[in-house]
């Protein structure tokens, strides 16, 4: 790899990492740390590249950066009540104030809600719904099988309804 | 589908959650179908999480901080290469701005410095006067006004003249 590739690199894709990244993590600070510590492996490892989806390889490395970030940090077990969310909001919609807040509002929410998910259940639903990769695409960046993909998607998008309702009580 | 599938509620909410991507079967799509028809409370999870993901979808882009690219480089110890026109005009100006730096120095400091100039001036004055002071103190009537910088004064020297 020379320099330039590298440049290359960054400036193509530096915006689709940090995006990723601050939608995996919910704040500016981790985000940037996992930014970093993926360019700094792309860096490292861009040589060894052999083809196929370059996205998703580099989406790989920032999922495996932002594990890493959780393991370090020791952050991300399932929260208490977790378990029985589900069948406790399942006879309830989401609250009907969601559509009149502002952006601003709406956006905290959502992160918010979206930052209370496990990490493995954040992440799949952030490639599907945010990067809109296919479940195959996900099955083989996060490196379980689609049917995981497929379950961990839809109890991600039950959870977070359940969070914005749990907030819409507040 | 049957009755049964809804009650298996974590297999129904799956087969829903891949509806919405697309990710269902074709038989799995045809019964999802026909279960539809008749379960209002399926449609009704259906459509927030329809409303779930297009919240998410929503979310605006994100600017990357400048900082990023500051801290990744300087990291693995590159620096930027830049063309060489870029690197030609970035030189001129640094020369430029030197230029310019030592010009304006020597102007502020030259011109508009009041201290120096004015202890010059009147180190010359007293020592233009110095000789008359020496033999008549009174006489030089400017100096005392220069010193004093009152005008009855000086006409009170000249009357005691």
């Amino acid at each position: 790899m020379n320099s330039l590739d590298f440049e290359a690199v960054y400036k193509e894709w530096s915006s689709y990492v940090y995006s990723l990244a601050y939608r995996l993590t919910g704040n500016k600070v981790d985000a940037e740390d996992v930014a970093q510590e993926t360019f700094l492996r792309i860096h490292r490892f861009l040589k060894d590249y052999k083809g196929g989806s370059f996205k998703g390889w580099l989406y790989k490395i920032v999922t495996n950066a932002f594990y890493l970030k959780v393991d370090k940090d020791k952050r991300g077990p399932l929260l208490p009540g977790d378990e029985n969310l589900m069948n406790n909001i399942a006879d309830r919609s989401l609250p009907t104030q969601l559509e009149q807040l502002n952006r601003q509002e709406l956006e905290h929410w959502i992160h918010e809600a979206i930052g209370t998910l496990p990490p493995e259940f954040r992440t799949a639903l952030v490639l599907a719904d945010l990067e809109e990769l296919s479940y195959q695409e996900i099955s083989e960046i996060i490196g379980v099988p689609i049917g995981t993909v497929r379950s961990r998607i839809s109890r991600a998008r039950t959870m977070l309804k359940g969070r914005l309702i749990q907030k819409g009580d507040e | 589908m049957s009755k049964m599938a809804c009650e298996q509620f974590l297999e129904i909410n799956d087969l829903l959650s891949a509806h919405l991507d697309g990710e269902t079967t074709a038989e799995e799509e045809k019964s999802l179908t026909l279960h539809l028809r008749t379960c209002v409370s399926c449609v009704q999870v259906l459509n927030d999480l329809k409303r779930v993901k297009f919240l998410l979808k929503a979310l605006p882009p994100l600017p990357v901080p400048t900082s990023l690219h500051d801290r990744v480089f300087e990291k693995i110890g590159q620096k930027i290469e830049l063309p060489w026109k870029l690197r030609v005009y970035r030189g001129l100006a640094a020369t430029l701005a030197a230029v310019m730096l030592f010009v304006g120095s020597v102007t502020v400091f030259g011109y508009f410095s009041p201290e120096p100039n004015a202890a010059m001036e009147s180190n010359v004055y007293l020592s233009n006067h110095a000789y008359h002071m020496i033999g008549r103190p009174l006489a030089d009537r400017s100096s005392w006004s220069y010193v004093a910088g009152d005008s009855d004064f000086e006409l009170y020297s000249e009357a005691s003249e």
